[in-house]
């Protein structure tokens, strides 16, 4: 055999050989993960021209290749992306869920409950200790609750911030190693050579980079890849940029950097996380925020305008300080609604009850608050103009409202039994009233009376009147008192409404005075030569039931004419509401029974006692009805009588002085023994709707809170199926494409071994038969 | 009985035959030499039925040789054995001219597909040694077992 025909069946020999090496790595990596199946390739080596004959040289391998579908490996890497994204998203959101529901008796939304519950169970038994204690004990439940959501959501977010930095170290590091493949790469294929398991390699690491970031992978003519992430390039083929964790996680303002600018990562494990970080924490933070805030405020609602077990209070001191937010060193010239509190005061009205404790009586005074100009200071000034009440501010900004010994106050809806305080419908003082003011006095208007103890001429002076031509029923009544004839003559002057009201002090059929003349009679509508006298019995009437009106109004009750209750016939009271519409008319005619309670409206009822009534001297008594005490939500912004303090879910908080001392729970609209009408207002909390929570009560705001994250759990738990399934497919495709199948590599090994077996035999035949021929030549 | 001349003429048309067989079996050859290099088993298989073709004629012309080889031994009374296709060119003078370039381009033909067969053979061998050890290797386990051994058929309803 020539030297030619020698090498060419070394070449035949080891081309075979590389052919069974290349089975064998393929048959070794079956199972490694990204590993391509690689295919030999071989070609007819170049012929030669000899003796002027070209000959054959025989067989070469060209290359070993990888079996590999960019393309498919790109939609595997995005896919990867995803999935990571909808992992991480899962991962936190079912941490969420776990810690939102708790158990299914310790959950916020359950303990929620079980506060409703006790405060109805007290209800039915106000006096009951243990009731109560319980629940204090379960209002304490829902604030520790929400305090743990609150931290739990904050330790959340700080654990999500820490994956994040961790991951990111991860992304640095497969960044690092492709960079390290691409040098090797590079360096390794010079000329026809593929560094096939490099690439596999590094498509490996890609492939994991995927996994926690949106990435992109670009290959350039030597081989080398640009890696991007968000647009930018991670890794050059000649470099490896770092990425970076930046922002605040407490204030979810968290974002991945790369050379100190942001970086827009919306897939991979980091992208979802970013998601998280910036958009379904804080969310969720803040809605357990709104959540808190606003069972603070419903319930503070409520609670600070019920009544404690021992009855009105002696003292009250206030929770939340008032700030010197213009830092002028004057806290009382702060309007109260300028946000120095941790809630808001709106304009409208706080009604503040002041009780005799030795009578029970009960006097009932509006406070007026305008939000834009209602200052610290003019709300003490108010509260110092109630009879028996002393309000002020200590040196830490908190209010402090102390009633004068033997009194007591409180801000309940409850109404006043005996509303005719001064005596002005049908009681044993001789009195006479105007008409509603204002009046047009002019100065030096006069009114001429006749005591009994001397006759006097009252003179209106100028100087009593902001405005003397609508001088206003206090003004005239306080130019009246000051007038030392009225003393004199035992007569004073009081203001119902805006009416006016003279009348003698004593009461009694003896008691009388006349209006003799003056040119003020027509300002007042009254006439000259009108006897005013006592009577021996007092009409008193006597108010009872429940105010179940939803706004607050003031009713003003005059009688139709001259008479007798029970007694003369057609014998009306009107009944007139806040804006002077009749609103109804009682029949106090003969039908009545003195002492008779009448059903008015709105559960309020009414019983009038024996006695005259008269119409023509303007006989009137006026009912505060309030359905809401503090419609400025000026108790709530003080804190005082709060049944939580905080104004967020970290700092909820049932008032200690509650825990302490349980009775003091506001439980009652009036004190009274039995009486469980502020927890009734209460219960009505749980179900109302709260426009600040998007028209959902407290219960369906919390418990959507929970049914979001729910929700999200199986949106993300379908989304990731889908995926999933999606990645498979591709997967598989890939594993068809590119993977090594054992069987079929093993198959084609027996197929090749049969067949040059079965070339083999036919060959010796062929060698046999040729011998015989060249035997007979 | 048929004279020399005619027998002749009729070993002339064989070997013309011949030449052409052994011509496609050359053609046969090289392109299993082609399979084989590819290692593809379905090329090789293929490589392999067309030379079976060839294979089953060449049989059909060694008998029809062999019995024309006895015919002239017969005629000129000696031994079938004795003669080749250079000592018939030669006995037959110048009727042999024609054959004894027939048979040079036989000689030249056949000593090429021996050539190539023997090249194919090893190559053919050595590949199917290399197969069966390296598939002894991933799928025998225990020693002394052969892959050709096979296994066992099972009744699995039994």
């Amino acid at each position: 055999m020539t030297a030619l025909g020698i090498n060419i069946g070394l070449k035949s020999l080891l081309a075979a050989q590389a052919s069974l090496e290349t089975i064998g790595h393929n048959l070794s990596n079956a199972n490694t993960p990204g590993y391509s199946r690689q295919t030999l390739h071989v070609s007819t080596s170049s012929p030669l021209r000899l003796r002027g004959l070209t000959q054959g040289t025989g067989t070469q391998t060209d290359v070993v290749s990888r079996t590999v579908d960019s393309l498919l490996h790109g939609r595997i890497t995005a896919q990867v992306a995803s999935l990571g994204r909808i992992d991480a998203r899962l991962d936190i959101v079912e941490n969420v869920e776990s810690f939102l529901r708790g158990g299914s008796d310790s959950g916020a939304p359950a303990l929620l409950k079980k506060m409703f519950q006790s405060f109805a169970s007290l209800s039915t038994a106000p006096e009951d200790s243990v009731l109560r204690t319980g629940a204090v004990q379960s209002s304490v439940s829902v604030a520790s609750s929400i305090n743990q959501l609150s931290t739990n959501t904050q330790t959340l977010s700080r654990n999500v911030f820490l994956r994040l930095e961790t991951d990111v170290a991860t992304v640095n590091e497969l960044a690092n190693t492709i960079g390290d493949f691409n040098r090797q790469i590079v360096n390794s294929e010079s000329g026809t050579s593929v560094a096939n398991d490099l690439r596999d390699q590094r498509e490996q690491k890609i492939k994991e980079l995927a996994k926690y970031v949106d990435v992109r992978a670009v290959e350039d003519a030597r081989g080398a890849v640009r890696v991007l992430v968000g647009g930018r390039i991670l890794v050059s083929p000649t470099t490896v940029e770092r990425l970076e964790v930046g922002g605040d996680p407490s204030s979810g303002n968290v974002q991945v950097e790369l050379e100190g600018e942001a970086v827009a990562i919306s897939s991979g494990e980091i992208g979802g996380l970013l998601a998280i970080q910036q958009g379904f924490l804080p969310k969720l933070a803040s809605e357990v925020d709104a959540f808190a805030r606003n069972l603070i405020l419903e319930a503070n609602r409520v609670h600070s305008t019920g009544v404690p077990r021992g009855g009105p209070f002696r003292v009250l001191i206030a929770d939340n300080r008032l700030q010197d937010l213009n830092s002028d060193g004057d806290v009382m010239g702060e309007l109260l609604s300028a946000g120095a509190l941790p809630f808001d005061v709106q304009s409208g009205e706080l009604y503040v009850n002041v009780i005799d404790e030795s009578t029970g009586e009960l006097s009932k005074h509006r406070i007026a608050i305008d939000a834009s100009r209602t200052t610290a200071q003019q709300l003490i000034n108010s509260l110092n103009g109630i009879p028996h009440l002393s309000a002020s501010v200590d040196a830490q900004g908190r209010t402090q409202i102390v009633a004068d010994a033997g009194f007591g106050f409180d801000f309940s809806t409850r109404l006043d039994g005996g509303p005719d305080h001064l005596g002005s419908f049908g009681s044993g003082h001789a009195s006479i009233a105007t008409p509603a003011g204002p009046f047009a006095l002019t100065a030096g208007d006069t009114l001429d009376f006749v005591g009994p103890n001397s006759s006097f001429t009252f003179t209106f002076q100028n100087a009593s009147f902001a405005q003397i031509g609508a001088a206003t029923a206090e003004e005239v009544a306080a130019a009246l008192n000051a007038d030392p004839n009225f003393q004199i003559n035992g007569l004073r002057a009081g203001v119902v409404g805006d009416s006016v009201v003279v009348q003698t002090s004593g009461t009694g059929a003896i008691e009388s005075f006349q209006l003799s003349g003056g040119t003020a009679l027509g300002a007042f509508g009254w006439s000259a030569g009108t006897t005013v006298t006592g009577s021996d019995s007092d009409v008193a009437p006597r108010i009872s039931g429940t105010y179940l009106g939803s706004t607050n109004d003031r009713w003003t009750f005059r009688p139709n004419m001259d008479g007798t209750i029970g007694t003369t016939p057609g014998l009306l009271v009107e009944v007139f509401d806040q804006s002077g519409t009749k609103i109804t008319e009682l029949d106090i005619g003969p039908g009545y029974t003195p002492g008779d309670e009448v059903e008015i409206l709105s559960g309020v009822k009414v019983a009038f006692g024996f006695g005259d009534v008269s119409a023509s001297q303007g006989d009137l008594f006026e009912l505060d009805l309030v359905a809401d005490s503090d419609t400025s939500d000026v108790l709530v912004a003080l804190g005082m009588n709060s049944l939580f303090t905080g104004s967020d879910a970290q700092t909820i908080a049932v008032r200690e002085a509650l825990t302490n001392d349980p009775s003091l729970l506001s439980a009652s609209l009036s004190g009274a023994p039995g009486d469980g009408g502020n927890l009734l207002r209460m219960l009505e909390i749980e179900n109302a709707s709260v426009s600040a929570l998007d028209d959902q009560s407290l219960d369906e705001y919390l418990s959507d809170i929970v049914s979001k994250v729910a929700l999200e759990i199986d949106s993300s738990r379908g989304a990731r199926e889908a995926e999933q399934f999606l990645l498979d497919g591709l997967e598989a495709r890939r594993d068809q494409v590119s993977g090594v199948n054992t069987d079929e590599e093993l198959v084609h090994m027996i197929e090749q071994e049969q067949a040059f077996n079965a070339a083999a035999q036919y060959l010796r035949v062929v060698g046999e038969l040729s011998n015989e021929l060249m035997s007979i030549l | 009985m048929k004279d020399a001349t005619t027998t002749l003429r009729q070993l002339e048309a064989y070997v013309q035959e011949e030449i052409g067989a052994q011509g496609r079996l050359l053609a046969a050859l090289e392109a299993q030499d082609a399979a084989l290099r590819s290692h593809e088993p379905e090329r090789i298989a293929h490589a392999t039925g067309a030379l079976d073709a060839e294979l089953e004629a060449q049989g059909n012309r060694a008998h029809k040789r062999r019995q024309l080889l006895e015919s002239l031994a017969s005629i000129w009374g000696v031994a079938a054995s004795s003669l080749t296709l250079t000592s018939i060119a030669e006995r037959a003078g110048d009727d042999g001219e024609r054959l004894a370039r027939q048979r040079h381009e036989l000689e030249r033909v056949t000593r090429r597909v021996q050539r190539l067969a023997r090249r194919n053979t090893t190559i053919a061998r050595f590949h199917q040694r290399l197969t069966a050890d390296v598939l002894q290797a991933l799928l025998v386990q225990d020693e002394g077992v052969q892959v050709s051994d096979g296994g066992a058929l099972v009744d699995a309803e039994a």
